[in-house]
């Protein structure tokens, strides 16, 4: 009995952990290169919910292909809101930065809760399970897993042999060094924010069909966004890969012995466990 | 020897106000100077030192607690309590700043945002200590101008803190760790132990007017002091007044609870997003925020200035 629970809690997690993995590969990517923390991140996965859960209720259209609006839309939301406000404060010291995203944060929660009330919605969409043997796979779950991972796998080869996404990390690595080079580093902050937005909003389309849609979302995913990536190692992509699956999996393993509220507290007490043991993180070299 | 005479005359003033005025306008005074220590807080680990703490309400909701428990459980006089709650408060202080402040960059401010939700949620997980979701209420007050001196004393000992750091080594040495880290560490700042002692002052009054406003609202529960918006309120009348600076705080407190009181006082979400909102365009516009204004003018020394 209590072999086949531990297999289903680690196979839950893997499958949540591929979806905090794309929502933290875009935090990382935007620090990474931007050296910007971006508290309004959880509030892209927010408006990404919302986009699936209108197009499902107006046109009826399956939040699968619903990705394909949400993520265009995101990129262009985040990409305004990088030219818009963030361009002129990211060479500024950093309390900036992290007092502004705070603030767009807030406004983007509350124009939510002004248009939409506090009202939980959801998606009636793909219900029932898969099972093998006495493992439950539910069908929700699956599906974002896997394109989660899909999308995950795209961004990473994107980045790593692209024209584009070289140049991403070369920003990344140096901006002085780069802009030597010929790269113009306004435009990769400008395509490297909305980028990471759009990954976002598609981040919020797979949440929609697991969880209720509501203008705070945002926030919880937020923090688990940010244990992921203190997990991996701040900028680090594969380590936001890596450390979404291990708090998926921690979040499974303590959903066993934890009830309810428990959740949040798990993603919490990693994140302090790394910061007294570890604090550059698993992949990461050296602390700055 | 004239500014000296006004401050005295000024004081003079707030002390015959409530003896002039009614409940209402007493009541108003007293979150003003609420909000002025609050503010005031913020601005020595974040306006200082620039460690942003997204999560600052978390204290304020703390000492609330702390002292609701003590009038409760005890009947301790709600002076003594919140001083206590106030000590609790920085207690809690230190095993957080020694862990997130070692650390550069944002771990802090997450940190905080992430604490402030952690400890709502044990105040309403742990229901048989505090009362969970239901909070707990405490006697009615009968008195309040007792309440007012005490916030007042608050705001006054803040703004005592804040203008010693506008001139002593100590401040000194905070602002240097914002401008630059890395050069005051080189030049043998123990910057760690500085943010450090910064984090515990800054815990420390908010403990103490939490307990304050428990025993003013008499009745507490998570969602009303572990709110965000106290904390948003925080950053915003700090940054609107001036970070850094010691009337920062007091003149962006006063401005923005007397703008709030008469506009948005109704539309609790629609005062969210004008905050929020506010927070962005002084970050964009006007960084040093109203006494940037002044300093500009040439009526007082210049500070650094945020800009790289």
């Amino acid at each position: 009995m209590m072999p086949t629970m531990l297999t289903q809690a680690v196979i839950s997690g893997l499958l949540m952990g591929a979806v905090y993995a794309l929502l933290a590969l875009g935090l990382t990517m935007v620090f990474g290169v931007m050296h910007v923390i971006n508290i309004s991140h959880g509030e892209m996965l927010m408006l990404g919910a919302y986009v699936s859960f209108w197009l499902f209720h107006q046109f009826g259209l399956s939040p699968l292909l619903a990705i394909l609006a949400a993520a265009p839309l995101m990129f262009a939301v985040g990409a305004l809101i990088e030219k818009g406000i963030v361009d002129k404060i990211v060479e500024d010291i950093e309390t900036n930065s992290l007092l502004v995203t705070f603030g767009i944060s807030i406004c983007i929660v509350n124009i939510g809760i002004w248009l939409w009330t506090t009202d939980f919605k959801a998606i009636p969409y793909l219900s029932g399970s898969w099972f093998y043997g006495s493992l439950v796979f539910p069908k929700p779950r699956v599906v974002a897993a896997v394109l989660a991972f899909a999308l995950t796998a795209l961004v990473y080869f994107f980045l790593k042999y692209s024209r584009l996404g070289k140049a991403i990390r070369a920003t990344a690595g140096s901006h002085d060094l780069a802009a030597t080079c010929g790269i113009y580093v306004k435009r990769i902050y400008f395509i490297t924010f909305g980028l990471a937005s759009a990954m976002g909003g598609a981040a919020g389309v797979l949440a929609s069909i697991m969880f209720a849609i509501y203008p705070e979302m945002g926030e919880s995913f937020l923090m688990r966004s940010f244990t992921v990536i203190v997990l991996g190692g701040m900028g680090h992509v594969v380590g936001a890969m890596l450390g979404g699956m291990i708090l998926g999996v921690a979040e499974g393993v303590g959903s066993l012995y934890l009830s309810g509220e428990g959740g949040g507290a798990i993603s919490f007490a990693i994140l302090l466990l790394i910061l007294i043991f570890r604090p550059t993180g698993l992949m990461g070299r050296r602390a700055e | 020897m004239r500014k000296f005479a006004l401050l005295i005359a000024a004081l003079a003033a707030l002390c015959l106000y409530p003896v002039f005025m009614g409940p209402y306008f007493i009541s108003m005074a007293l979150l003003i100077f609420m909000y002025i220590s609050l503010a005031g807080s913020w601005n020595i680990i974040s306006g200082f030192a620039g460690y942003i703490s997204l999560g600052h309400a978390v204290f304020f909701g703390f000492g609330a607690y702390l002292t609701a428990l003590q009038i409760t459980n005890w009947g301790t006089h709600w002076l003594p309590a919140s001083l206590l709650a106030g000590l609790g408060a920085s207690l809690l202080a230190v095993p957080v700043g020694a862990l997130c402040l070692r650390l550069r960059g944002p771990f802090f401010a997450i940190f905080m945002l992430g604490l402030n939700e952690l400890m709502a949620i044990i105040a309403s997980v742990f229901d048989e200590i505090t009362g969970g979701a239901e909070g707990i209420s405490l006697p009615i007050l009968r008195q309040i101008i007792p309440l007012y001196f005490a916030m007042g004393l608050t705001a006054l000992s803040v703004f005592l803190v804040m203008s010693w750091l506008e001139s002593s080594r100590f401040g000194l040495r905070l602002l240097s760790i914002r401008e630059d880290e890395t050069a005051a560490d080189t030049l043998g700042t123990n910057t760690t132990l500085y943010k450090l002692i910064a984090f515990i002052m800054s815990a420390f009054f908010p403990g103490v007017v939490g307990g304050f406003y428990a025993r003013y609202i008499t009745y507490i529960d998570p969602e009303t002091v572990f709110n965000i918006l106290f904390s948003v309120q925080m950053v915003l009348m700090c940054i609107l007044g001036g970070r850094g600076t010691a009337w920062g705080p007091v003149i962006g407190a006063t401005a923005l609870y007397l703008i709030l009181e008469f506009t948005w006082a109704n539309f609790p979400h629609f005062h969210k997003l004008a905050s929020g909102t506010l927070i962005v365009l002084i970050i964009l516009y006007a960084p040093r925020g109203i006494m940037g204004f002044i300093y500009g003018r040439g009526l007082a020394q210049l500070r650094p200035s945020f800009r790289n």
